[in-house]
């Protein structure tokens, strides 16, 4: 072995134009192969990351959707406690930050038209660093003293008419289908640096104020993103956001309170019944009612079930109002809920003191009203009742594609019968579909373009290979004619390309290196969207994935090797005196 | 002798006061007749002209046939003209609600609150929910209901405030003027959740069918947009039983064709 690779060193210094012209090519298309790969993955990150980074989206978002008669509204009742959740479930969040939007339909001076609000959270300074002030004062956004500071785009505010110091008025929606009005101050005008952006941001204003003016309370949230640490490929979030689908698993909710009827009181608890299943069934197999007929689950409107020890307590017959008094999570308040007796059931296993709404009144108290204590001991994972308890929301099935998001969407107002919140976990993939099919267009055509250059260049380094064995068929003859064996003249020559091959891609990965820092050094401004985001800050972004590389490379040190292989056999298995006589 | 014969008249007057503002029940009573009469408790068909006025876009009209059938809580509204609408419509079952396009042959789930052909007319003004279970009157310091004499042109009315309360309702406060005679709302403004007037409805005129007083001409104002209305009239009122199967998606997909 050390005297083939002695030889096949020999080899390479001896010819040392062969040799660096063959060394070039092989180069090159490394050069290509890593500079291609590189560029194509930065477009990718740029797409997921310069959206996140501007505050636009999350990685994923997680959703909560609740359904109120017609009305489907997001919202997330307890977003301190959704946030704990995905902290705990996954080990990779960066951060989870909360994001509210509306569409809201403006007024200026005399003119009117529908815009997109984008509420943000503090501090501003990573959106005010995407935006380019026209006239105004972008900093004004985080006055206090200022209600509703408004920052426009500059086309829209040119469409409404108005400058910087005007008025502008609003009509919107809250998330409960009111009507809501409110008057914005124009602090800003601004142009948004990042075409990327302009997808959403149109108007843009404190995200308490909009919050505010939907009907949220401080502690609930329209959605949140989730930010994650590094995320190096674009599927890596449909590996986290999947992770979370399978570990967001809902708990059994009820609520600890006080049952009181005259003069006398009883601790206990209300739960739900989920009220899809058929309410007969219900009672007839998984409960013993004693007292009460053809009580129909699903239609009780201000009536519950109670236990018989409850009945017995509190002296209850049939039709009888029963008050339930509990003090609120969230407010030092004790609230109260009144309802008629409609059902007495035998007890259940654990004695305790119980009472049972139809799911769609007991989630319209809990939601709106969250306990401060509840009490979860009636949720027995041996009893049959349980599944057909109240729990704290429904997990929505993932989907993949901005289509598949929005059949889901239709399905479920068209035929959601669950009245408690759906948990929904979209990943960006799935909001920013057209970004990802620019980013998957432009990959596509990087990746072309690559291919073609790659493959002129292979077959060029091919046949560049093949003349030089073909060339030195009388060489062969010679060692052969002096005794040197078939296989150890093939390993020879087959040495001498493979480490040739092998120095050439080392060179390939330094100078493709370098040429690559040197034009991510270029600062492009641009606002053609296109080209964009292929920009991470003004730059070309190249991102070099090194597993990638050494596959690159090994490949292309095979081609060449490949390449020479039947040339080197050919020239072995001629006869000395042939090889000797041959002339190309 | 004159001091206690002051006293005797200001408590008087303070009684006749408190008899004509704080009357107890009325507001009360007055929802509870307008929402019978708009439980019409029978089916109706009838032609709805809408007369749309809208600044910098000029004026338009769409003429819709009106379906209606309480027993189901459904309506359906189909567009008859102009050319570019026909065939469209809007179905509310119970609670769902769509849009059907007649040219992408499409349904799109609407809620309540969306506007019927892009005028001031909601939904909700074509539903009969009962006004009882959203709205209640306006209460002073000792539960009285707060309500005052008022005239409107040469007419008496009563005016008065109800605020709702459950959230799901569009405009969570509206001031009536009714007659005082047959409680009939001539006037009505509604108020948005921060308390600005966004539309000022008249009622002008009202037609008596089997003891129903059905309006069948109002205008519907647009404060927030200055300059917006839509006249509304209401013709070829039928309360003959309508077919269940005029309250489908089918029947909207197929009326045109």
């Amino acid at each position: 072995m050390k005297l083939i690779l002695l030889i096949a060193f020999r080899n390479i210094f001896r010819q040392k134009s062969r040799s660096i012209l063959i060394g070039i090519g092989i180069c090159v298309s490394v050069i290509i192969t890593i500079v291609g790969h590189s560029f194509s993955k930065g477009i990718s990150l740029n797409a997921v990351n310069n959206a996140v980074e501007a505050n636009l989206l999350g990685h994923f978002t997680v959703m909560m959707v609740e359904k109120n008669g017609d009305v489907f509204r997001n919202i997330i009742r307890d977003k301190n406690e959704i946030t704990a959740a995905i902290k705990k479930h996954l080990d990779n969040v960066r951060y989870v930050r909360e994001s509210v939007r509306a569409l809201v339909f403006a007024v200026g001076n005399g003119q009117g038209r529908v815009i997109g609000l984008t509420g943000f959270p503090k501090p501003y300074e990573n959106m005010l660093k995407e935006l380019s002030m026209v006239e105004g004062d972008l900093n004004k956004i985080a006055s206090s003293e200022i209600e509703n500071p408004l920052i426009l785009e500059h086309s829209l505010a040119k469409s409404l008419n108005i400058k910087v110091g005007d008025i502008v008025k609003i009509r919107l929606n809250t998330i409960y289908g009111q009507v809501q009005t409110a008057r914005l101050n124009l602090i800003a005008i601004a142009e948004i640096k990042n075409p990327v952006m302009k997808f959403v941001f149109q108007g843009i204003l404190p995200l308490k104020s909009l919050k505010s003016l939907l009907g949220y309370q401080e502690n609930e949230a329209q959605r949140l993103n989730v930010i994650l640490n590094k995320v190096d490929n674009s599927r890596d979030i449909i590996t986290y956001a999947d992770e979370l689908h399978r570990k967001l698993r809902p708990v059994p909710v009820s609520i600890k309170g006080m049952f009181t009827v005259n003069e006398y009181n009883s601790p206990g608890i209300i739960t739900g019944l989920l009220s899809q299943e058929s309410s007969q069934e219900i009672l007839s197999k998984h409960m013993n009612l004693i007292q009460g007929q053809n009580v129909d689950i699903g239609g009780m409107k201000g009536n519950a079930i109670i236990n018989k020890s409850l009945a017995k307590l509190l002296n209850l017959t049939l039709g009888e109002k029963v008050s339930f008094s509990y003090k609120l999570k969230n407010f030092d308040h004790i609230n109260k809920l009144d309802f008629h007796v409609a059902g007495i059931i035998d007890d259940l296993a654990d004695n305790s003191y119980v009472a049972f709404l139809n799911e769609k009144e007991f989630y319209s108290t809990y939601l709106e009203n969250r306990p401060k204590e509840e009490d979860n001991s009636l949720f027995n994972k041996d009893s049959s009742l349980t599944p057909f308890l109240s729990y704290s929301w429904k997990v929505a099935e993932r989907t993949y594609s901005a289509q598949a998001l929005g059949k889901k969407e239709r399905e479920r107002r068209r035929n959601e019968t669950f009245n408690g919140p759906i948990i929904d976990i979209v990943t960006m993939q799935e909001i920013a579909n057209d970004l990802f099919r620019m980013e998957s267009t432009i990959n596509l055509i990087s990746m072309i373009a690559m291919l073609v250059i790659l493959s002129i260049t292979l077959t060029s380094l091919l046949n560049a290979v093949r003349m030089n064995i073909r060339e030195r068929t009388r060489e062969i003859g010679t060692i052969r004619a002096v005794g040197m064996q078939k296989r150890l003249v093939s390993s020879t020559l087959l040495t001498e390309i493979g480490l040739l091959s092998f120095f050439a891609s080392l060179s390939g990965i330094i100078v493709s290196y370098l040429l690559m820092h040197l034009i991510s050094m270029i600062t492009f401004t641009t606002s053609d969207i296109n080209f964009s985001i292929m920009l991470d800050n003004g730059h070309l972004n190249f991102v070099p994935a090194f597993n990638n590389i050494i596959i690159y490379i090994v490949f292309i040190i095979l081609i060449s090797i490949f390449a020479a292989y039947f040339p080197i056999k050919k020239a072995v298995k001629m006869s000395v005196s042939e090889a000797l006589v041959h002339y190309e | 002798m004159k001091k206690i014969r002051i006293i005797y008249i200001l408590i008087i007057l303070i009684l006749i006061y408190s008899e004509c503002c704080f009357a107890k029940g009325l507001v009360t009573t007055i929802l509870q007749d307008m929402e019978r009469r708009n439980e019409l408790g029978v089916d109706l068909t009838a032609k709805v002209s809408l007369v749309q006025q809208r600044v910098r876009q000029g004026v338009r009209e769409i003429e819709y046939l009106y379906y209606r059938k309480d027993s189901n809580n459904a309506f359906l509204l189909v567009a008859l003209s102009p050319e570019r609408e026909k065939g469209n419509g809007y179905l509310r079952i119970d609670n769902n609600m769509w849009m059907y396009r007649r040219n992408t042959r499409t349904f799109q789930h609407l809620n309540r609150s969306d506007r019927i052909g892009d005028t001031e007319v909601n939904a909700e003004n074509f539903e009969s929910r009962r006004l009882t279970e959203m709205y209640k009157p306006v209460m002073d310091d000792n539960e009285n209901e707060i309500y005052s004499e008022d005239s409107l042109g040469k007419i008496p009315v009563y005016k008065f405030e109800v605020k709702a309360f459950v959230k799901d309702v569009s405009y969570p406060t509206h001031v009536y003027w009714v007659r005082q005679d047959n409680y009939l709302p001539l006037k009505q403004e509604s108020y948005s959740l921060s308390g600005t007037l966004m539309q000022t409805s008249y009622y002008l005129q009202y037609t008596n069918i089997r003891e129903q007083f059905i309006p069948i001409k109002f205008i519907v104002i647009d404060n927030f947009e200055e300059g917006n209305k839509t006249i509304g009239s209401i013709s070829g009122i039928s309360l003959k039983p309508v077919e269940d199967a005029i309250f489908t998606k089918a029947y909207l997909e197929n009326v045109n064709k």
